[in-house]
């Protein structure tokens, strides 16, 4: 049941904005109605133009490897994981992890996809490899 | 707005013990340093009315530093730019000292990082905390794979960095490390973030050093020979690229068009050298059905228009030192691509080259 005493979607931030679509399992990213560049992270005025008009829009989910790495660590604190940059097809960038795969086999321009995950009931985007493809 | 060439110098320099130095702390270290570039000056502490700090464990560290130290300024500074912090200092000080905001400006820094616990970092950042990546090597690590990427960049070619500041530590010694250092030893060494290596990785250090400066003018009255100040920057662009996805293959020199991409840039960076608002956009999409178009915008000053009507003549340029070929050049190579080579002005201000190419297909 809703709570009628809740403020408006209005009065949140647009941090907060991204969280809550995250927690009900929407990937969004911001699109600037004044100058048309796509957004990442959440800000509250366009980096690009500095207009105000920036308004949520579901993600594709489509991405590609721009960089990866491999955070060396010891097996028995948990062993090594993958740090990656991916480039959404939307254009931002972002800090992420390429699961479901070796970390070491992660490739620059391997394609991606996007998929939520938590952490401590925390959602997080994380991707996974679209098999075998490679970005043209 | 007048230079800063030679504004200044630094009269006294002062380093603490460095390395690994338990049991001191980097305020400590911070005032054995300050107090032997005072040494070298023949100053007395009150006469310091300038200070520009920066320390390893706080983020408002000049306060703290100046009651640590005893001194009553009347300029503080102490914006935390990492490393690059005490350089970007001297502008501030240059410009402090010949506006006569201050006499004598003492920029200094400590550091506890390798026996208080300094070690790898995950940023305080929520877009990236998540994913645990060990600062600075991670980030620098991702920078890196990008560049061996896009380049063809080697870890052998890169590892040159660390061998030469070896080299250059080795004529120093107060350095921490001693030992000859080779690439090989570089590329065998163990792996923090792929690819760098613990030897591609920065030092952590205990330490502290301290630089007084004063006007030009006043230097040579003091003990030591002056080191004037004579450029000193500190800059950043922002280069946003929207590349489109699925855009038909072309038939291309790549050689060819990374030389007219290049040319395109470096011209938007030349343009917008002393202008406030710095911003390139790299774009790639479809013209038409038969051709993708490559647009490079910048935020400069834009052309004027007796240089827009003659922009692909030869020898025709706005640089001072421009030999005005590049454009014709640029020009020539799309022509010899069948494609269509444009300049137009940017709509927010500045100019926007682009070029098309054939797709493969059009070309058959």
């Amino acid at each position: 049941m809703s709570d009628p005493t809740a403020p408006p979607a209005a009065s949140l931030g647009p941090d907060a904005v991204y969280r809550e679509k995250l927690a009900a399992g929407e990937f969004c990213i911001q699109h600037c109605g004044t100058c048309g560049t796509n957004v990442f992270y959440p800000r509250q005025c366009c980096p690009d133009c500095g207009g105000g008009e920036l308004g949520c829009v579901a993600a594709s989910g489509d991405g590609i490897v721009y960089s990866t790495t491999v955070v060396r660590r010891k097996p028995e604190r948990g062993g090594d994981y993958n740090v990656a940059v991916i480039q959404l097809a939307e254009g931002p960038r972002l800090m992420s992890r390429v699961e479901n795969i070796d970390s070491h086999a992660v490739a620059i321009d391997m394609k991606v996809r996007a998929r939520i995950t938590e952490d401590d009931g925390a959602p997080y985007v994380v991707f996974d490899p679209l098999d075998g493809e490679e970005a043209t | 707005m007048s230079s800063l060439r030679g504004a200044a110098a630094a009269v006294g320099i002062g380093l603490s013990k460095f390395g690994e130095v338990p049991n001191f702390s980097y305020l400590e270290l911070m005032a054995q340093a300050v107090g032997r570039a005072l040494a070298d000056t023949g100053l007395r502490k009150s006469d310091i009315d300038g200070v520009f700090c920066v320390t390893s464990p706080h983020n408002v560290p000049v306060i703290g530093a100046c009651e640590y130290l005893g001194i009553k300024p009347k300029v503080v500074e102490g914006t935390m730019l990492g490393g690059s912090s005490f350089i970007n200092f001297l502008q501030w000080a240059a410009l402090a000292l010949d506006t006569g905001l201050c006499e004598v400006a003492l920029i200094t820094f400590g550091s506890d990082l390798c026996t208080g616990g300094g070690g790898l970092r995950i940023p305080d950042h929520p877009w990236e905390r998540v994913y645990r990546p060990r600062n600075p090597p991670t980030s620098y690590a991702l920078a890196t794979a990008r560049h061996m990427h896009q380049y063809g960049t080697t870890r052998a070619q890169l590892a040159e960095v660390a061998v030469a500041a070896r080299a250059w530590a080795r004529l120093n010694p107060a350095a921490m490390m001693q030992d000859p250092l080779s690439i090989e030893d570089v590329l065998a060494a163990r792996i923090i973030c792929d690819p760098l290596s613990l030897y591609d990785c920065c030092l952590v250090c205990d330490g502290a050093g301290a630089v007084i400066l004063t006007k030009a003018e006043r230097a040579k009255d003091f003990p030591r020979p002056p080191a004037y100040l004579l450029g000193v920057a500190a800059d950043g662009y922002r280069v946003t690229r929207m590349l489109g996805y699925g855009l038909p293959p072309v038939i291309a020199n790549k050689v060819q068009i990374q030389q007219v991409v290049v040319n395109l840039l470096r011209n938007s960076v030349e343009a917008m050298a002393g202008t406030t608002r710095r911003e390139i956009t790299i774009t790639s999409s479809l013209d038409g059905d038969t051709a993708v178009k490559i647009a490079v915008s910048d935020t400069g000053p834009g052309l004027p228009d007796e240089v827009s009507s003659q922009l692909f003549k030869p020898f025709v340029t706005t640089k001072p030192d421009g030999m005005g070929v590049g454009l014709s050049i640029c020009r020539a190579i799309i022509d010899d691509h069948g494609g269509r080579f444009e300049a137009a002005p940017n709509p927010g201000g500045g100019t926007i080259f682009s070029f098309t190419v054939p797709t493969a297909s059009k070309r058959g």
